[in-house]
């Protein structure tokens, strides 16, 4: 039986005395495109934020690539290695860009951070600007001084830096206007293309996923009401809330109103 | 008679300062009762323009020619004349509604406000208003909610809210700025079906500005199509998909995924989308257009009427959709 690269088991999570999490359960193939759908409080940022370290379940298992990381790496030598496995980008650059920092110095320094020889980061630094098609005459730009999909690209670029084996998209393409989305997505089709890394898209926007991923998990209220492939939970729904999603999807014909489950 | 005419409307704002003009030519009409969707990408000064409608335009900018409401031009309207303008006339929804409520003064207040204050009710007569129109949007038990603060409602919630604040009086236009942006799916749905609902049933004209095509399209009369601060196609809502003829228009529909579809690659369009403030002798959009022709670098298109479309586009008429 192959390893997934995640594998998330029984995930429960407590904010006081809201259960934000709800025995959720889901995996990641290595090199799968595996999105997680539902609205605001279904979960879904915070089944992100733990994969990352960035919050700490209450209860239940994460596996990256068959490795317990279930509890916080304790060392700053275990925190790069897990940097290697999963990165994250978010749907505002600006968290995850210093904004006095220029692009070229963000991702030498993250290069560093993940451990590549002093010598090489500035040729690599270049190499990961081509990747995501950010312009030389920018190289030196800060992020104020960019467009919206330009940091995006550079957010992206950063979070490629360690190689890692999986990329965990939080709305990362959400506040984007149409056009640099459709830029932004195409890149990202490319990259995992050339590279073989995985993604997990966590999103609201339903027309993207379908697009987008081979697989989906449906959220809501802190819990998996349906997953499977794209294809057949788009065309088939099975749980009432999934189809309410798809319905109030504006499409040519569409007509709100007032649905509920 | 038109409700709202907006002709020639330039605006220049202060930048580093000097004033540069971000809205150019602006002309179109709003009928009573109709809804027009303005869309458009970032920088395409659909929210400015309609920011001007309200006579909010940014201080020390620089309006040029004119907004007509029933025939009389708001830029000349007294500062009495534009407080009764905007505070019986029209009514206004924006993205964020906690933005726009108060936190720290209760439902109640916010709603009976306007009225009290700018309409001389008395406050009993504002109240029992309130919890009418409370009802009408959908909000149970009203009465205790006029006692909640903005902090206790969730989005979907306190944008009807806004929503019932504008519904104390009859205004006859309502101008909504993205209002469904910042809300789940599932409530963008029933808070627009609420907002359809309403301007139905009391007649009133809504100017509905928003980056999401199928949304206006599916509540909407009639679409303008705003591209670095003009006005590049204007057609019938149910013309938005199938029949546009700008390629910019065209563009941005086939840049989404599609509903049904099975797309390997989506159909992304070049470079950034231009503000206002990059205006060129030609046509702004001729850099990213796969169309563009030597004349549409050197000359401005003029907007014409072809099919049910009104475009600016100098390719316009030998483009064959059909066969791209």
């Amino acid at each position: 039986m192959t390893i997934p690269l995640i594998k998330v088991s029984q995930l429960t999570k407590h904010f006081g005395n809201l259960l934000a999490l709800d025995d959720v359960s889901f995996e990641v193939p290595h090199g799968g495109s595996v999105a997680i759908v539902g609205e605001s409080g279904s979960g879904k940022t915070t089944a992100a934020k733990i994969l990352v370290g960035l919050e700490r379940a209450t209860s239940g298992r994460v596996e990256v690539d068959g490795m317990d990381w279930s509890t916080p790496s304790t060392s700053s030598r275990a925190r790069r290695e897990r940097a290697r496995y999963l990165q994250i980008v978010f749907q505002d650059p600006y968290s995850s860009l210093d904004p006095r920092q220029s692009i070229k110095s963000a991702l030498r320094e993250a290069l560093l951070a993940s451990g590549k020889p002093r010598d090489q980061v500035d040729k690599l630094a270049v190499e990961l600007a081509d990747l995501v098609a950010l312009p030389s005459r920018i190289h030196d730009a800060r992020p104020a001084q960019l467009s919206g999909g330009q940091r995006q690209r550079a957010a992206i670029a950063r979070a490629l830096a360690a190689q890692p084996k999986g990329l965990i998209l939080d709305e990362s393409v959400a506040a984007l206007d149409v056009s640099i989305q459709a830029q932004i997505l195409n890149l990202l089709t490319d990259i995992r293309e050339q590279t073989g890394i995985a993604y997990l898209f966590v999103s609201h926007d339903l027309a993207v996923v379908r697009y987008f991923s081979d697989e989906v998990i449906v959220m809501k209220g802190g819990r998996v009401v349906e997953s499977g492939k794209t294809e057949s939970v788009m065309n088939q729904p099975q749980h009432e809330y999934t189809k309410l999603l798809l319905a109030s999807i504006p499409r040519p014909g569409w007509v709100p109103g007032k649905r509920t489950i | 008679m038109s409700l709202i005419k907006v002709d020639s409307l330039s605006i220049d704002v202060l930048i580093d300062g000097a004033h540069s003009r971000v809205i150019h030519e602006v002309s179109f009409e709003v009928e009573p009762g109709e809804a027009l969707g303005i869309v458009g990408e970032s920088g395409s000064g659909k929210s400015l323009t309609l920011r001007a409608i309200a006579g909010l335009t940014p201080p020390e900018s620089v309006m040029g020619g004119r907004i007509d409401f029933n025939d009389f031009d708001i830029t000349e309207m007294t500062s009495d004349r534009l407080l009764e303008y905007r505070s019986s006339q029209i009514a206004m929804i924006f993205q964020d509604p906690r933005a726009a409520i108060n936190p720290v003064r209760k439902i109640g207040d916010f709603l009976v406000e306007n009225v009290v204050t700018n309409l001389g009710w008395s406050r009993s007569q504002a109240r029992s208003r309130a919890v009418e129109v409370l009802t009408e949007v959908g909000i149970t038990n009203p009465e205790k909610q006029l006692r909640a603060f903005p902090s206790e409602l969730s989005g979907g919630m306190l944008q009807r809210v806004m929503i019932a604040s504008n519904l104390l009086y009859q205004p006859d236009l309502l101008l909504a700025d993205e209002p469904t942006t910042a809300l789940d799916v599932t409530t963008q749905s029933s808070v627009m079906a609420l907002i359809d609902d309403l301007r139905v049933t009391r007649g009133m004209a809504m100017i509905f500005v928003t980056h999401n095509l199928e949304l206006a399209a599916a509540v909407c009369d009639r679409i303008l199509v705003m591209y670095a601060g003009r006005i590049i196609e204007s057609l019938p809502a149910r013309n938005l998909h199938g029949h546009s003829r700008h390629p910019y228009t065209r563009a941005l529909l086939n840049a989404r995924p599609q509903a049904e579809g099975h797309e390997k690659r989506l159909v992304a369009i070049p470079g950034q989308p231009a503000s206002g403030l990059e205006w060129t002798t030609g046509c702004t959009y001729a850099s990213r257009c796969s169309f563009a022709q030597e004349i549409c670098r050197t000359d401005l298109p003029e907007m014409r009427k072809i099919g049910t479309s009104e475009v600016a586009c100098h390719r316009a008429d030998d483009i064959r959709w059909d066969k791209q």
